[in-house]
């Protein structure tokens, strides 16, 4: 088994790494890109490769592989590209993928050593509540890293047309409008994956602890992530705050889930969250 | 045989002379049938744009040719009543194909990188293929310029920038919006400036239009061209929530759209962003406006240094198109001058040939008590004989490569073999005419 999630999981990043290059260059050179859908195809078989790897290692390990930070990283560069297959679509497509593709890449590659340590799994890491709250947090954060892409292009391509410059890079970026629905709709998607996350996690404590609620880094990091979200949707739905400011939540926002998912482990490092 | 080119355009000659000499779509039969009834023409095409009248022939020699294209022009310009003096240009051998390739990709226009003269120049070919009056030579041109256009097009952006106000202004709300479909704008004043714009957003998809006049009269015969309705100037309010593109133009000492009634049109429209392209002089909109949450607010001076800077960018792309343009010219020059060689291989073919002839014949005279068979052997000899001496001399011509060596090797060919004293080819006229040689770009 250990042979397939090898093979697997480097032809992935591998065939993940060619599109890459091929997505960066659509966004840089669009006259000698050529044709989208060897570049998408690339993309669909790395991702095939990365499921393939990642169903092997659930097996190893009898539940889902986000067992260690690296092999969690890898998942991570997974469902970046997975997320971006599904989610982002019309103009928006180049450009966000010239971020998001070489950015879930480059996790793949540093994620891959974590696929090979065979660890001992605690018992209760076995329990499907388990399985199902992470899953959902992470398919969560990779949504949201797609709404920080569109609000980092947002911002670009705002200062281009507020500033009255409409260069080459404003050619080349998606309209205003095209990338506002397109962080509003990740956020939504994002957001609430994240709220499922947080209720099988309490369910799951409920269960294990006997309480709701643990006061922990993680967790209470968690909370303000989700809280931060839902203000971007009622600012932005009920206050008006569409455009440049729910660009600048959707940015600082994913900085606060990046922080939640990493820096409480490797910063802080106590906690319930700690394996 | 040469090719030539006689023409005027906005570069030489002033509106009121282009437009004289012009010749309307259904007239180019008539004309085309003129000139070629003209002496030393062959082939010819005819492109007259408001832009330029350009006739571009294939000529036995390029003097006879020269006059020809002149006196139709003149003639045209003649019976208009205008004196072309110094408007004319002539162009003759390759320069004729480096001029049209320019032509061909918007690169000698009056707004570099406009695409209608690719168009133009399909439909003027069109028009002289259809009344036969093209040949090997044009037929080859033309298709090539076309060819020289669509690369230009696609491997450089030369035509990827708005380079007008109103083409500015559509670029810039698609950079806002996405897809114009169903926006609704709000038009300030009903002056002609705006019109232009105003039909370019309407092409993209604006619907919805409300134009708000002073006079409620003339709003309406504006608000016609497009399926709008007018409103009186004190009604424009109303509007004004609802428009996602406000295009002002209205001649007004003072502002018309002040910062307080924009804040509430915002408030009302939740904050859904707005484009407001202020072209009057003094301006309609209050400067403070563009501070306002999601207002992209542009006035004259801004489109014009978007215009500006996107001009800047076309002449750089326009130098890269150029190379493009001087390659082709090598192609086809490379095509055009292996074409002159060709007479004087045929010249040396038919030579040779005659001579095996004329000494088989002699020779078979003699061998009359020879069987058959070997009678014929001693023909296959002399005509495979003939055939590899021919061999190396056709091809290594054929691929000289360079136009000067192309022709330096047949005129060599000429004098070594005495061709020039067969019967003459339209090459051996050429080659008798000096100014023919001085016509090439090389010399």
């Amino acid at each position: 088994m250990d042979a397939v999630v090898r093979v697997a999981a480097w032809a992935g990043a591998g065939l993940a790494a060619v599109t890459s290059v091929l997505h960066l260059r659509a966004f840089l050179d669009p006259e000698g890109a050529g044709h989208g859908a060897l570049r998408r195809n690339l993309l669909v078989a790395a991702v095939g490769c990365m499921t393939v790897a990642l169903a092997a290692r659930s097996v190893t390990l009898g539940t889902v592989p986000l067992s260690s930070p690296l092999e969690s990283l890898y998942a991570y560069g997974w469902l970046v590209a997975l997320v971006y297959l599904l989610l982002v679509r019309g103009s928006a497509r180049t450009p966000v993928g010239a971020l998001l593709v070489p950015f879930g890449t480059l996790c793949t590659f540093v994620g891959m050593a974590g696929l090979s340590s065979a660890r001992d799994i605690q018992p209760i890491l076995r329990h499907p509540l388990f399985a199902f709250h992470a899953l959902t947090a992470f398919l969560g954060y990779s949504a949201l890293s797609v709404a920080c892409c569109a609000g980092v292009l947002y911002l670009v391509q705002y200062q281009e047309i507020a500033h009255k410059r409409m260069g080459p890079l404003a050619a080349r970026l998606p309209s205003l409008e095209d990338l506002d629905r397109l962080g509003h709709r990740t956020v939504i998607f994002g957001l609430a994956l994240l709220t499922a996350s947080i209720l099988a996690g309490m369910a799951w404590a409920k269960q294990e602890w006997n309480v709701f609620w643990i006061w922990e880094p993680k967790g209470v990091w968690a909370l303000l992530t989700w809280g931060l979200y839902v203000f971007y949707l009622v600012a932005r739905n009920g206050a008006g705050w569409r455009g440049l400011r729910a660009a600048w939540l959707s940015a600082v926002g994913f900085l606060a889930s990046i922080f939640t998912l990493l820096g409480t482990n490797y910063l802080l490092g106590w906690g319930r969250h700690v394996f | 045989m040469q090719i030539c080119l006689a023409g005027l355009s906005h570069k030489t000659a002033p509106l009121a002379v282009r437009e004289r000499v012009a010749v309307m779509p259904e007239d180019y039969a008539r004309v085309l049938t003129e000139i070629a009834s003209l002496p030393a023409i062959g082939e010819v095409v005819l492109l007259s744009t408001c832009n330029r009248t350009e006739l571009y022939a294939v000529a036995h020699s390029y003097h006879a040719g020269r006059r020809s294209l002149e006196l139709a022009l003149a003639e045209r310009a003649g019976a208009a009543g205008v004196e072309l003096g110094e408007a004319v240009y002539h162009r003759h051998g390759a320069d004729v194909a480096r001029h049209l390739f320019r032509v061909a990709s918007s690169l000698d226009a009056l707004v570099v990188g406009e695409p209608q003269i690719q168009g133009q120049v399909k439909e003027a070919y069109a028009a002289a293929r259809n009344t036969g009056r093209t040949g090997m030579v044009l037929d080859r041109l033309f298709p090539h310029a076309l060819e020289t256009g669509k690369r230009v097009r696609t491997e450089t952006a030369i035509g990827a920038y708005a380079v007008s106000i109103s083409s500015a202004a559509v670029e810039l709300a698609g950079k806002i919006f996405g897809s114009l479909e169903g926006r609704r704008a709000l038009v300030v004043g009903a002056g002609e400036m705006g019109e232009l714009t105003l039909r370019h957003l309407h092409e993209a998809g604006v619907r919805d239009i409300t134009v708000a006049n002073r006079t409620r009269e003339t709003a309406e015969r504006l608000a016609a061209g497009f399926h709008a309705h007018a409103v009186g100037l004190d009604e424009m309010g109303a509007a004004l929530a609802g428009a996602d593109i406000v295009l002002t133009q209205a001649a007004s000492p003072e502002p018309l759209l002040v910062r307080a009634a924009m804040e509430q049109a915002m408030r009302e429209r939740r904050n859904r962003a707005v484009f407001v392209i202020d072209i009057a002089v003094p301006r309609n909109v209050e400067p403070s406006v563009g501070g306002l949450y999601n207002v992209f607010l542009y006035d004259v001076d801004d489109l014009e240094r978007v215009v500006e800077s996107n001009m800047a960018r076309r002449s750089r792309e326009a130098e890269r198109a150029e190379a493009i343009v001087e390659q082709e010219t090598a192609r086809f020059s490379r095509w055009w001058e292996g074409l002159e060689a060709v007479p004087t291989i045929v010249a040396l073919r038919a030579k040779l040939e005659g001579l095996r002839d004329e000494e088989t014949q002699r020779l078979m005279s003699r061998l009359a008590h020879l069987p058959e068979r070997d009678r014929h052997a001693v023909e296959q000899f002399a005509a495979q004989l003939v055939a590899k001496i021919l061999h190396d001399p056709t091809s290594q011509i054929r691929n000289a490569g360079e136009a000067e060596r192309c022709s330096a090797l047949a005129a060599s060919l000429r004098y070594l073999f005495k061709l020039d004293e067969a019967p003459a080819t339209p090459a051996a006229e050429s080659e008798a005419s000096p100014t023919t040689d001085a016509a090439r770009p090389s010399s």
